[in-house]
């Protein structure tokens, strides 16, 4: 027979769970639309059985009531991870396509006021000076299109380089925010590690680094390695309940498989990642936590992310030589400028003046070192006398041919010694334009497909983790009838109670 | 699956952002009535979109250069025109001074007319087109005929030919080629040979004429210029050869003009043919755009009407 008693407390311990659990469920309710919060469950249990003679000779368990055994987050680890890894991919080719589409904005073809069109006026103007060589006018105009075809150039390859100068700011703001997220996942770490021992699930903490990591996958791959996960099962770490998390390692993927450990839960400090450059700001590799990693080397560099997008639109040194889309298409368009104004600076040299000598091979000139994008500009002798302008072959005025051979540098075929193709300008800069626009549609693809299979990941995690008002509800709805049903077995053996203590043995009274 | 109030949100922003970025594109295209903006919504289109742009700025530059050149060449044929009746009439008064009849005094008003109609072929030949002289070779700067020497040479005796022209000798000229570019590649010369028309020859036998008008002897003695009817007659064969040269001249110019114009025409088919296939490369079809506008834009409405039939009503509406 057990105690007189023991129906109050079992209604107790069932109007205390209940309570928790409705606790738990105004707080999911509450942060329904927190983000990276997990719904949480309180899981119920009953608690111990007593054996009792429930009958004459008859021995049975009788339950006791309720307690809460542990309140977790619901979580799959699994679907994080797919969604980091997506996520990485998504944010890497984000970050390409983005810069590549301010590229695109500063090329801006195909248009009216691109490099094609600067290059056809030109030719137009020698075209009209070859059928008018003796017109001062039509001189006029050849220099006027001489200056917008250096002018276009000159914008061009400053406007690349402002927008590489955002790059590198972004990439200063990337490393900075990395180096923050580092430090705040290594805190938490401790913090988890103060309380874990206790056998409490700190699943605000969970959640709170689970949304550190989400935003880390945006900037690099990393691989993330619990490191008392063994410590909690073998019993190691003081009362752990078997599902703590315990600490987590951050370990920075490479391409060659190499990881790098950037939170190490057995240092003090939080690794820290920061970039090395050569002279000409050019990224060559980076170090974390002492350890150094060259580009350079196979498999240097980052797999994914934003950082990885960053770096290699700006550029980096690789295998010796620079690579990056900003570099390459400013070599392009230096490459373009030093041809094309050699060979006509050639052919300009050999027409004659009108006063039968020969012209200036300084038709384009540079305004500082070699002839580049950044540097082409307009010779002084031409901007000096428009009869510097050389159109003859031999030496009359009248003489056209000159102008012609000027005009035809457009469609000669010239070497572009770096990229080792002989070809016209035209078709050089139709190929650069097609190769950036292939390479942007191309990263704007694969950046679409992850991005579809991040929401996917997503979607399956909300699915597990969101809060669903709905069932909180209806689990509401539930705990408060578990509530009042205690609340009334209570009463019930309350009144059992009193008929005992006060209404037994005052028979016929 | 379980399914929360979030993954709907969600679920439904996605497809709204995803609708609008249609309808943003429809919009795009619509205005600015290309098929694209930027190389990378269509690597081909842009590349080819550059060079097709670039074809129609030649072709209307070499209808420029062909007007240029069919100017140049028309004004050259109308001085021709105008050197050949020159000459006619000189052969025409030639014919009439020839006549016996004719006294010194009556030759002499004929060498008079005849000087004046050498001088306008002279002034012939230094016909300019915008400011160019066109029958200079490439020294489309200076005259070809010098007038004042012309009338020298005419007027006084012991001058040679050469000092008629500006730079005397005009033998090197013929060898001075204009030649515009009138078809990618294709080059037509705009130029006569000056010596076809205006040699030393010519200038030569008119000056022969002139003093034989005079009382010139044929061997440069004076003679009775009431009695050399038969030294003019002999002079008419030079004066023919001269008109035909002429006209030689002036149907080889004529056949160039022609392959000017051929050209030109070509250059107008091939005008035509550029545009339209740039046009078909990067230019909507206006039609077919709206049509897609019009069913993006019910798929929009729908996203619309779900989402706000769906998002709203939870289980709190229900309970009491």
């Amino acid at each position: 027979m057990g105690s007189t008693f023991m129906g109050l407390e079992t209604g107790r311990r069932a109007l205390t769970t209940n309570q928790w659990a409705l606790q738990s469920t105004g707080n999911n309710i509450a942060n329904a639309g927190t983000a990276g919060f997990s719904r949480q469950r309180l899981v119920m249990a009953t608690t111990e059985q007593l054996s009792m003679a429930i009958g004459t000779g008859k021995m049975g368990q009788i339950g006791t009531g309720v307690r809460g055994e542990i309140l977790e987050r619901v979580r799959d680890v699994m679907l994080d991870k797919q969604y980091r890894d997506e996520a990485t991919k998504t944010a890497y080719y984000g970050t390409k396509e983005a810069a590549f589409g301010r590229m695109e904005d500063i090329i801006n073809e195909p248009s009216d006021t691109g490099l094609a069109k600067a290059f056809d006026g030109f030719w137009e103007s020698l075209q009209t000076l070859s059928t008018n060589p003796q017109d001062s006018g039509a001189r006029s105009v050849v220099r006027q299109k001489a200056e917008t075809l250096t002018q276009t150039f000159n914008y061009m390859s400053k406007s690349l380089s402002q927008v590489k100068e955002d790059l590198k700011s972004e990439i200063d703001v990337s490393t900075k925010k990395v180096n923050d997220l580092f430090k705040k996942i290594h805190n938490i770490n401790a913090e988890i590690h103060t309380v874990e021992p206790l056998g409490v699930l700190p699943n605000a903490l969970y959640d709170e680094r689970d949304r550190y990591m989400d935003e880390l996958a945006q900037y690099v791959d990393f691989e993330k390695v619990s490191v008392d996960a063994e410590a909690i099962t073998q019993g190691k770490l003081g009362n752990a309940t078997k599902t703590a998390e315990g600490r987590i390692d951050i370990l920075v993927k490479l391409p060659n498989g190499n990881k790098l450990r950037a939170v190490d839960s057995d240092v003090a400090q939080a690794g820290t990642l920061s970039f090395t450059t050569n002279d000409q700001g050019l990224y060559t590799g980076f170090e974390t936590n002492s350890q150094t990693i060259s580009f350079d080397a196979a498999g240097g560099g980052f797999a994914n992310g934003r950082i990885a997008g960053l770096l290699e639109m700006y550029g980096q040194i690789k295998n010796g030589q620079p690579t990056g889309e900003f570099v390459k298409m400013q070599s392009n368009l230096d490459e373009m400028a030093t041809t094309f104004a050699t060979a006509f600076n050639a052919a300009h040299a050999a027409n004659f003046k009108k006063d039968k000598t020969n012209g200036t091979d300084q038709f384009f000139v540079a305004t500082s070192g070699s002839i580049s994008a950044a540097t082409i500009a307009v010779g002084q002798d031409i901007k000096g006398s428009l009869d510097n302008i050389a159109t003859s072959t031999d030496g009359n005025i009248g003489d056209s041919a000159g102008a012609l051979k000027l005009a035809q540098m457009k469609t000669t075929s010239l070497l572009f010694a770096t990229s080792v193709t002989t070809t016209t300008i035209g078709s050089f800069y139709q190929n650069v334009i097609g190769d950036m626009g292939v390479a942007t549609d191309q990263v704007g693809r694969l950046g679409q497909s992850s991005a579809v299979l991040m929401d996917s990941a997503e979607q399956r995690r909300m699915s597990v983790s969101a809060v669903s008002i709905d069932e909180e509800m209806t689990m509401m709805i539930q705990y408060q009838h578990a509530y009042n049903a205690a609340a009334r077995n209570i009463t019930t053996v309350d009144e059992m109670l009193d008929k005992i203590i006060n209404g037994m043995g005052i028979v016929g009274r | 699956m379980r399914v929360t109030q979030t993954m709907l949100t969600k679920t439904n922003i996605g497809y709204l952002s995803a609708s609008y970025q249609k309808l943003s594109s429809m919009q795009e295209q619509l205005i600015s009535g290309k098929k694209i903006q930027r190389p990378s919504e269509d690597p081909v289109v842009a590349m080819q979109g550059i060079r097709y742009r670039t074809e129609v700025r030649e072709v209307e530059q070499f209808k420029k250069n062909v007007n240029e050149a069919t100017g140049w060449m028309d004004l050259t044929d109308s001085a021709l025109n105008e050197v050949t009746s020159a000459m006619s009439r000189v052969r025409e008064l030639t014919t009439q001074a020839a006549t016996d009849t004719y006294d010194a005094t009556q030759r002499k008003a004929i060498q008079s007319e005849v000087g004046q109609l050498i001088e306008h072929i002279g002034t012939m030949a230094n016909t300019k087109y915008n400011e160019k002289g066109i029958f200079n070779g490439t020294a489309t700067d200076k005259p070809f005929v010098s007038i004042e020497g012309l009338r020298d040479y005419l007027t006084s005796s012991g001058k040679p030919v050469d000092s008629v022209f500006t730079d005397g000798d005009p033998a090197t000229k013929d060898s001075e080629v204009i030649q515009y570019e009138i078809s990618s590649g294709i080059q037509v010369q705009v130029n006569v040979s000056p010596t076809d028309v205006f040699s030393p020859e010519t200038f030569t036998t008119l000056k022969k004429l002139y003093d034989a008008l005079g009382g010139v002897s044929e061997t440069g003695g004076t003679a009775d210029s009431s009695n050399n009817g038969a030294q003019l007659s002999a002079m008419l064969k030079d004066l023919d050869v001269m008109v035909n040269q002429t006209v030689e001249t002036r149907a080889d110019l004529g056949a160039r003009v022609n392959r000017l114009e051929l050209n030109a025409s070509r250059l107008e088919d091939q005008e035509i043919i550029v545009k339209t296939v740039m046009s078909d490369n990067e230019d909507i079809e206006a039609e077919k755009v709206i049509m897609e506008l019009k069913s993006y834009e019910t798929l929009h409405r729908a996203a619309l009407s779900a989402g706000a039939r769906i998002i709203q009503p939870t289980l709190l509406d229900f309970l009491r």
